[in-house]
């Protein structure tokens, strides 16, 4: 099975299974979970059951696309549901025999992962999905985000894309993945890969990096008390992103990590509280 | 009387393996608690599970309770009875107990005649008894940390899928929040989606599971993993490095265990040790195989969930992973070495330590003036000083390499830095100094065992104590990002153990001049900082079995050498049990009570106003005790010292027994006072003895 294939048959699995196939989000994230229809999905009372691919960002990874197993740039799938279905363990492991992975023939283990974003201050329990050792994915029944308990529960399943597909493939190298029948993953991103880590390792301008944090900062909080929130959440992930590329050139210490992951999530702080006065109360004063 | 077994299984999402034990023994508690309550019993009783379900399994328990006879005693015949008729107290006692007037008997004790009844009570049906103990049970099992899934008011570990629950054949409808309750069970996760079967009575089910791929008892369990674990290489020299807590964690994460060998590529055992244990057996709860001279080899075996006959897919797919984790830790391990560890320095310019305080290299920069302070006050040859110098200026270099810009590793940092030290040529005790300068890393860690590391650990920890609170981060309560408490205790910990004589105050101010360089010195912060220091010994103290009231009494030694104040604390807390001194602490008291009163202390003492015999003697008493505490003290020769002031006592208790202080003559009266004072303030260079606490009864005598 082909990479696009294989996004293909996890829309379809999940479309069928109910969710809504939405798209790719158009702004930098380190992860599928800071798309807005994650984020803002899972708070209030709203039911939601959602999928989507996400291109995800994490300098860090870059290996100037020389490692076979990682990459400042690649691509998970998301699926959001809530309330949560009593079979979700069964319909993720559906999906995984569509994808063609047997359920018989592996270890499929369901790893504790006490999965947390501190930047988004927000915490759920649930596991790593193990096949045959290798972690497929993230599995996690969110309890609170942006510091607030969620009631109802979202289940939130994510996918490796990349590294299932080499299992699936049986191939060792990420740039070995046939990516459609006609083109591999390599052909396709290796020069990007490798010129994403030059910057992120090298050229990236530290100084601009640090401003330009600041700069989104100030300008979700300022939108935020305008009760613009989702702008307000778009410069949010704006401050994330450039707080990953500092951290990837190392010029943030262990110490003052803490504190640009605190500032950041103090926006995702504000986002909640302005979303729930301007969408939820009102909802749940019409449902009493 | 019949009996039936009961079965009670509870279906989960996969625990985590930290949870099942906790929770396993709290059942089996829960469960005899509730047979011994309700005068049950059980011929054999099994509590056990699998990370997807607990178990609790009673063989031959009886369907009734046994009955039993009520005794209840009523108002007095003289009350219960007015004309031969049963009055309104003797009814509503009657209604109280359901009885009717035939019921009433009547008992004689020597308090006179009473109504009474024996009231039959039927034993419940154990059905019942045990469906209610099962129906309460989700929500009181206790987990360190708990998840709702679906219902606003049931939290467990992992989310509850199904209960089965049988008593004898029958079902037990269990109600709870709608959670499927019945004899179905489900199977081994590799036998396909959702298998599930019937459990037809509670004696078939551990069987049942087995034929269903479920080792449900979890001692058989891991008494298979150990045996499988010794097994895989019978014949072979070979064998596996027994680590019994891994053995429990793998247990917990099994249904059903299937030891694997398998290797990773062999070119990696290059990687120093630590690494390689670090991947295989934190990540991936791998067993590492030594040879027979106990080295490291490139195989390992794993515990498999899978099928037994799947074995060898499965192996493959676990070696792939092996490999790809230690092919990225070799890259960076390459990488790093290619260069020495000294040249990555310069890079901590770049590396914010706090936005106050700079960058790492201005924190080291720090580190070094402290160690070189330290070395001094310790007197400590050229050459140990050279080490230690360069073991601090080399103690933070492995953060900016490639290997701990990975976040998988980053609770190697030290280890790292010792490694590149040594491939680099540097002296041993400075690598070893490396690794240890985060010594202790927590409350039971051992403490560096190299000066290097002892000093390094001590001049680092402080600079990050005292600048983190000069920048206004001082922790609030359960809050500490910093670590500041641990980092705090560490230094405590260190110079204790060390018995340096290094005043904790003078570590502090000096470690506060330092940081002058990058931050102003803030007055209020900075005594912030010696209270927080102050506060982490007495929590040291206190581990150390020292009582409060002594650590009070030596308030003035706290931000002493903490050897210092040990050694004050041992001698006080043996001195003060024996019967001279409990005197010395009353008069003592007395005399502080005295001069608290007063309303100045500062009266002159005047010889020639002295009275009374007992003045003259309490003052010639006073200035041999001078002179022998200023010799004592000079050595820190605590026991002694207290000694002396034992031998002070008996001219205080003459001095107050004949000698009325608060006489009516003013000039007197503050000669007196006078006099106090001066004892009082020999006695607090040792201790301040009223802080101790003494039995009230003896004390006001």
């Amino acid at each position: 099975m082909t990479f696009q294939d294989m996004i293909l048959t996890l829309q379809k699995f999940w479309a069928d299974a109910g969710c809504l196939l939405i798209q790719p989000y158009d702004m930098e994230m380190g992860a599928g979970t800071f798309h807005p229809a994650t984020f803002f999905g899972a708070l209030g009372s709203k039911p939601t059951a959602i999928a989507y691919p996400q291109a995800c960002r994490r300098p860090k990874d870059g290996r100037y696309g020389e490692n076979p197993n990682r990459f400042g740039h690649y691509y998970q799938f998301q699926v959001i549901i809530k309330p949560t279905p009593a079979n979700i363990q069964n319909l993720y492991l559906q999906s995984l025999e569509a994808i063609g992975v047997k359920i018989e023939d592996h270890d499929i283990r369901f790893v504790e992962d006490d999965w947390e974003s501190p930047t988004l201050g927000a915490w759920g329990l649930g596991w790593e999905v193990w096949l045959d050792g290798m972690e497929i994915s993230q599995f996690t029944y969110f309890q609170q985000i942006a510091g607030r308990d969620l009631f109802p529960v979202s289940v939130e399943l994510t996918y490796g894309l990349e590294r299932l597909a080499m299992y699936i493939q049986n191939v060792d190298d990420y740039r070995d993945l046939r990516y459609s029948s006609s083109i591999n993953y390599g052909d396709l991103f290796y020069t990007r890969e490798k010129e994403c880590s030059d910057y992120s390792f090298n050229a990236a301008d530290t100084g601009l990096l640090f401003k330009l944090f600041g700069a989104h900062e100030a300008e979700s909080e300022a939108l935020n008390a305008k009760g613009l929130v989702y702008p307000a959440y778009d410069e949010l992930l704006k401050c994330s992103h450039y707080f990953n590329l500092l951290d990837a050139r190392g010029v943030i210490s262990v110490t003052e990590r803490a504190a640009y992951i605190g500032r950041i999530r103090d926006l995702a702080k504000n986002c909640a509280t302005v979303y729930l006065k301007k969408y939820e109360e009102k909802d749940e004063n019409q449902s009493l | 009387m019949e009996k039936r077994d009961f079965l009670l299984e509870i279906g989960m999402e996969e625990l985590p393996p930290s949870h099942f034990m906790p929770a396993r023994d709290w059942l089996q508690a829960s469960f005899e608690a509730f047979i011994g309550e309700n005068r049950l019993s059980c011929d054999k009783l099994l509590v056990s599970g699998t990370p997807r379900r607990f178990f609790v399994l009673a063989k031959g328990v009886p369907i009734l309770q046994p009955d039993i006879v009520l005794e209840r005693t009523g108002p007095s015949v003289n009350i219960a009875y007015k004309d031969g008729e049963l009055t309104p107290a003797a009814l509503g006692f009657l209604k109280k107990n359901n009885a009717t007037p035939a019921d009433v008997q009547v008992q004689s004790t020597p308090r006179g005649d009473f109504i009474h009844l024996s009231i039959k009570q039927p034993g419940k049906e154990a059905q019942e008894l045990l469906k209610d103990w099962s129906q309460s049970l989700l929500e009181a099992i206790p987990f360190a940390k708990k998840m709702i899934w679906e219902y606003k008011d049931l939290s467990f570990s992992r989310p509850v899928r199904w209960l089965c629950a049988l008593f004898g054949d029958e079902v037990l409808q269990l109600k709870n929040h709608g959670i499927p309750c019945g004899r179905i069970s489900y199977a081994s996760r590799h036998l396909g989606l959702d298998k599930s079967f019937e459990i037809p009575q509670p004696s078939a089910y551990l069987d049942v599971l087995k034929a269903n791929r479920v080792m449900a008892d979890r001692d058989e369990r891991l008494k298979t993993i150990q045996q499988s674990l010794i097994n895989v290489f019978e014949d072979r020299p070979l064998q596996v490095m027994q680590d019994d807590r891994l053995a429990e964690i793998v247990c917990d994460l099994v249904e059903w265990p299937t030891a694997v060998e398998a290797c990773f590529d062999e070119d990696y055992l290059v990687l120093p040790e630590k690494i390689i244990t670090s991947t295989i057996s934190q990540n991936q709860r791998y067993f590492s195989v030594l040879d027979t001279q106990g080295n490291f080899t490139n195989r390992f075996v794993f515990i498999s969930n899978g099928d037994p006959l799947k074995s060898e897919i499965i192996r493959q797919g676990n070696e792939k992973v092996v490999n790809a984790r230690l092919a990225d830790a070799q890259w960076y391990f390459n990488e790093d070495s290619s260069r020495p560890l000294e040249s990555y320095v310069p890079a901590l310019e770049e590396v914010v330590f706090q936005a106050d305080l700079g960058t790492m290299a201005a924190k080291v920069k720090r580190i070094e003036a402290l160690c070189a302070w330290i070395c001094g006050e310790l007197d400590l040859s050229e050459r140990e000083v050279q080490k230690v110098l360069r073991c601090a200026y080399l103690a933070k270099a492995d953060l900016v390499t490639t290997m701990l810009g990975e976040k998988e590793f980053t609770k190697l940092q030290g280890y790292i830095g010792m490694q590149y030290a040594m491939i680099s040529g540097e002296n041993s005790e400075v690598a070893t100094g490396i690794w240890e300068h985060y010594a202790p890393r927590g409350p039971n860690d051992a403490l560096p065992e190299t000066l290097c590391g002892a000093i390094v650990s001590v001049a680092d920890k402080l600079d990050t104590v005292c600048g983190i609170i000069r920048a206004g981060l001082l922790p609030t309560g359960s809050a500490d990002p910093f670590a500041l408490r641990r980092a705090a205790n560490g230094v405590c910990q260190i110079l204790l153990k060390r018995g340096w004589h290094l005043p904790l105050e003078d570590l502090i101010a000096k470690s506060q001049a330092i940081l002058e360089a990058d931050i102003a010195a803030d007055k209020e912060l900075d005594e912030k900082a010696a209270n927080f220091f102050v506060q982490r010994v007495q929590w040291l103290f206190k581990q150390e079995g020292i009582a409060f009231d002594v650590l009070d009494s030596l308030e003035h030694l706290q931000l002493a050498a903490p050897i210092q104040l040990m050694e004050a604390a041992l001698a006080l807390s043996k001195i003060r049990e024996t019967e001279d001194f409990h005197s010395l602490i009353i008069g003592f008291k007395r005399a502080a009570n005295i001069l608290e009163g007063s309303a100045d202390s500062t009266y002159s003492l005047d010889t020639k106003l002295f009275v009374q015999e007992e003045e003259r003697a309490l003052y010639e008493s006073l200035k041999e005790l001078r002179v022998k505490l200023d010799g004592a003290l000079k050595t820190d020769a605590y026991e002694p010292a207290l000694k002396e002031l034992v031998q002070i006592g008996p001219a205080i208790d003459r001095f107050f027994d004949e000698v009325l202080v608060n006489c009516e003559d003013e000039a007197l009266r503050h000669n007196r006072h006078a006099l106090l004072n001066e004892i009082k303030s020999e006695f607090l260079k040792v201790a301040d003895i009223s802080k101790l606490v003494i039995d009230n009864i003896e004390e006001n005598k």
